[in-house]
């Protein structure tokens, strides 16, 4: 496979959230504004490509008995780096992920990745396979988001959209949107896409 | 090289590797953090400040003929135009007192407490004779996300303001009605769905602490 070939497919062909229900639980909770979505995608672009580039660098000297061991210890490294970065720079974002970046050791896209791909193949593959996923990752939160943030408070990245005759949808706010929303994208992707067989 | 193959089946081999990979990785971690902490210190004493001004800003915009939210833009030059910090010591924790051209228009006082998960931080501003709330900010919380988490929200703190907590026997008791409820009277005040105990809790801290800051004050009068 070619480095584009491994792009496409770990972005859109393979994603992680429409193909493989991985990540679920992050795309629920942060997809109510865009910006949101947006450092957490970020995030985890940065997290992932990292991880899949160490953790294939080091593949051929890491035992196979500790290798899990391993990678979680690499993506909490790279996630712990996030977290002090926008604590660092972006303190009101920061607060308004709370919890949700350190969770991102917890994602399971990332150990999917780690285990699947970047522990097999070489560094270059692996970090263009990890940002792959990422990005994938980040094109579904920031699908979602839209629709959220567009009719829940009538705005884009904090911009204005609709305007003052609109009237907030209260529901898309709130976390039951995130699961009709994402239900409603697994099947239209799948039913669209991925014919059975 | 076959002397290291060798050595890579022995069983020690795997644990000296997680044990240099943790040393490795910690040792960034550490470095990283030590040098982002003055910056994240700072950030978080900027935001600490600005609850504090945000808190009296409306005490000061009534004197001062600014707006409220003039005052809050205008950090931290307006910091340290109204607010100062009153001695630690006598407050056990920390306490600042806002005013005007020298006339005290409200206190604000550092109090703490227990909540469902971890120890809950706020801050309470009062009128300058304690008995009315003038507002209070949670800043530090574990409480759980989207249920006892809400104690941050506007619409749960602003019920706070203007409530008289203090009599002439003390702190008050302020009591919990459902979140629905459409009109409460002055010693109540609507609870977080799902979220009764954090929502005590609070209540519990702010009474502790008035009762003690109150206790202190009247000492420091005397």
């Amino acid at each position: 496979m070619t480095r584009k070939e491994i792009f496409l497919t770990s972005a859109f062909r393979e994603n992680s959230v429409w193909k493989q229900i991985l990540g679920i639980c992050s795309s629920l909770a942060v997809t109510n504004l865009m910006l949101n979505s947006l450092i957490m995608g970020i995030g985890v672009i940065f997290a992932l490509a990292l991880s899949s580039l160490t953790v294939s660098l080091i593949r051929d000297y890491t035992p196979r008995s500790v290798r899990m061991i391993a990678q979680t210890l690499i993506m909490a490294a790279y996630v712990i780096m996030v977290d002090i970065l926008l604590k660092a720079f972006m303190p009101q974002i920061s607060k308004q992920l709370g919890p949700y970046v350190g969770l991102i050791i917890t994602n399971c896209i990332l150990m999917g990745r780690l285990e699947a791909f970047a522990s097999k193949n070489p560094p270059l593959d692996s970090l263009v396979d990890g940002i792959g996923a990422g990005i994938g990752y980040t094109f579904v939160l920031l699908l979602i988001s839209f629709v959220r943030e567009l009719f829940g408070f009538g705005t884009l990245f904090g911009i204005r959209i609709l305007g003052s005759w609109w009237t907030n949808w209260s529901i898309m706010v709130m976390a039951p949107s995130a699961f009709f929303l994402l239900a409603l994208l697994i099947w239209i992707v799948n039913s669209k896409y991925y014919k059975e067989g | 090289m076959a002397n290291e193959t060798g050595f890579r089946e022995k069983a020690v081999y795997p644990v000296l590797f997680i044990l240099l990979l943790s040393v490795v990785f910690v040792g960034i971690l550490a470095l990283m953090y030590r040098s982002n902490e003055p910056r994240i210190d700072a950030q978080n004493r900027e935001a600490y400040e600005k609850t504090i001004l945000s808190l009296c800003a409306d005490s000061l915009a009534s004197l001062s003929g600014q707006s409220a939210a003039e005052i809050q833009a205008a950090y931290p030059e307006s910091y340290s135009e109204y607010i100062e910090a009153l001695d630690q010591d006598a407050f056990i924790r920390p306490a600042f007192a806002a005013s005007y051209k020298g006339k005290l228009v409200a206190r604000v006082f550092d109090i703490t407490g227990k909540g469902l998960w971890g120890t809950m931080r706020a801050l309470v501003a009062t009128s300058p004779d304690l008995k009315t709330l003038l507002g209070i900010s949670v800043y530090e919380q574990s409480e759980t996300p989207g249920l006892g988490g809400r104690i941050e929200e506007d619409w749960f703190t602003g019920q706070f303001r203007n409530k008289q907590v203090l009599g002439p026997d003390g702190a008050l008791d302020l009591e919990l009605v459902p979140e629905g409820q459409a009109k409460t009277a002055p010693l109540q005040v609507r609870q977080i769905t799902g979220a009764t105990i954090t929502s005590k809790a609070v209540i519990d801290m702010l009474k502790e602490e008035l009762a003690r800051i109150a206790g202190l004050d009247t000492e420091e009068a005397k």
